[in-house]
């Protein structure tokens, strides 16, 4: 479980990154980050992590408190970053270096995703690709069985095939226990996997809902409808897209792009869905 | 280094020879800087592997600070600082060893490209029985007696605090270092037993009890430096 209870933090004084912010975010779900580039998600992320201290307000991550960086909580905690530094070594030698610091480290899942993925565990990390990188330290993060999952960007630089093993990877991680939140911008990699959704915009948590109680509350047609219903539309390729309000139960595919980009440009929407923080 | 050696000894207009130096003016310019007992500038030259030595690892210590990924490896912050000052420990015996080495082998380099010279000039001149004392630059710095006393001695046994603050605070070691080594030879110089000899040498003797304070003095502050390097960890945001 992560309580956020009134965070905040700033890089600069006057202008906040993330400002008063509350909300809980339970075990055994699959959060997707999502927000413009540069609104916070990243610093969000680093917060839980430990990375980056909060200027106020609190923060406990499963009864710790991230900012003390105690070894049990940085043993049940992995944060995978867009960009990875790791050292010239070769991945199995990592393996056994690093796999000591995580009890829960599982070995054989650790060997099935690097199978998954076709990283070779005898090749020196420098010499892999950045793709091939993220997918070995993805690996070694997943093995960890750790409670707390974080993923900046994770389908960044993935190829096709590497996304699908991703995605299959995360479902079968996932347990009760897990709690995994993943900041992305490539909403279409993980649109099935990701059950809750997590926006920031304007430096406030504007968005935290279960995807299903979202998709109870709205719903998505391409069907010309009651414009009084029509709370966002769309002009793509293939014509009008709308996002109404969901009063006759209909049963729609929940876009979360179209929805995000819906809370963005038209925030009052927020006011007609109750209870989403 | 070799660069460096080479213009101090080949090229007569370098700028060794400009500071200071008459000998490029005289005939047998080459035959006198090698029997000039320079011992400083020889250790000059010699310091810039070490230096370039720090600078490669320098790097490699900052880039465990920015890392997200090392941060949050689960170690807590004693076993860091403990680690980081071991490592810089080592580094700093290292890089004595590489000083030492090269020092042995360019006093070699030196007898094997210049003795017979020497003798031979020197014999031209008269000087059958000259007494190469072991100032001379074919001998190493540790047989010339180099004053490796307690102004050196409080820079080389604080070095470890260097590769600690360029981890902690990068801006501020370059200017802390120096100031450290000064600020340890004032405080430990009025504890030292000297000597003087003609009308400007001293000679700091080590005797088992100076050598005590100033352990426990150095260890001290490198306790101290620890304790310091402990809390900003703790402090490091990524």
């Amino acid at each position: 479980m992560i309580t956020l209870q009134n965070l905040g933090f700033y890089y600069k004084k006057g202008k906040p990154v993330l400002d008063d912010i509350s909300s809980e975010l339970e075990p055994g779900k699959i959060y997707g980050l999502l927000g413009l580039n540069g609104v916070g998600k990243t610093t969000l992320l680093k917060v839980i992590a430990g990375l980056r201290f909060p200027k106020y307000g609190d923060i406990e991550v499963n009864g710790h408190t991230p900012g003390h960086r105690s070894i049990p909580f940085l043993s049940d905690m992995m944060f995978v970053p867009d960009e990875i530094t790791l050292p010239g070594i070769t991945v199995g030698k990592y393996e056994k270096l690093y796999r000591i610091l995580y009890p829960k480290f599982d070995a054989g899942k650790f060997e099935k995703l690097l199978k998954d993925f076709k990283v070779d565990r005898a090749e020196r990390i420098n010499n892999l690709s950045f793709g091939q990188q993220k997918k070995m330290y993805m690996a070694f993060a997943l093995a960890t069985n750790t409670r707390v999952l974080l993923l900046d960007e994770p389908t960044n630089g993935l190829d096709i095939p590497s996304k699908r093993q991703f995605r299959k990877a995360l479902s079968s991680h996932i347990s009760d226990e897990t709690l995994v939140i993943i900041s992305s911008h490539q909403i279409r990699d993980l649109h099935s996997v990701i059950d809750h959704i997590l926006v920031l915009d304007n430096s406030k948590l504007v968005v935290n809902g279960s995807i299903s109680r979202l998709a109870s509350l709205i719903g998505f047609t391409s069907s010309p409808v009651d414009r009084q219903r029509v709370l966002y539309s769309e002009t793509l390729v293939n014509g009008d897209h709308y996002m109404v309000e969901n009063t006759m139960d209909m049963e729609s595919d929940f876009d979360i792009e179209m929805f995000f980009n819906a809370i963005i440009h038209r925030p009052e929407i927020l006011r007609l869905l109750p209870n989403l923080n | 280094m070799i660069i460096l050696f080479w213009l101090y000894y080949m090229l007569p207009d370098s700028i060794y020879h400009k500071l200071g130096n008459d000998y490029a003016k005289s005939e047998n310019w080459r035959f006198l800087t090698i029997i000039n007992n320079r011992t400083f500038l020889r250790a000059a030259i010699l310091g810039v592997i070490p230096v370039y030595l720090y600078v490669c690892f320098g790097g490699y210590l900052r880039q465990l600070k920015t890392n997200s990924l090392s941060v949050l490896t689960p170690v807590s912050a004693l076993e860091r600082v403990f680690t980081i000052w071991i490592f810089s420990i080592g580094l700093t015996l290292v890089l004595l060893v590489f000083f030492l080495l090269t020092d042995e082998l360019f006093a070699y380099i030196h007898r094997s490209l210049f003795w017979d010279e020497t003798i031979r000039t020197l014999e031209r001149n008269g000087e059958l029985y000259y007494d190469f004392s072991p100032d001379f630059v074919f001998s190493t710095l540790i047989q010339a007696d180099f004053p490796v006393g307690l102004l050196v001695g409080s820079f080389l046994s604080t070095l470890p605090v260097l590769f600690l603050t360029g981890y902690a605070m990068p801006k501020a070691a370059i200017l802390f270092y120096p100031l450290l080594g000064v600020a340890v030879f004032i405080l430990l110089f009025p504890f030292a037993p000297y000597t003087v000899v003609g009308n400007y040498q001293l000679n700091i003797s080590a005797s088992p009890l100076f050598l005590l304070v100033y352990s426990a003095f150095i260890a001290g502050i490198h306790f101290l430096w620890m304790v310091a390097f402990y809390f900003r960890i703790k402090e490091n945001e990524v």
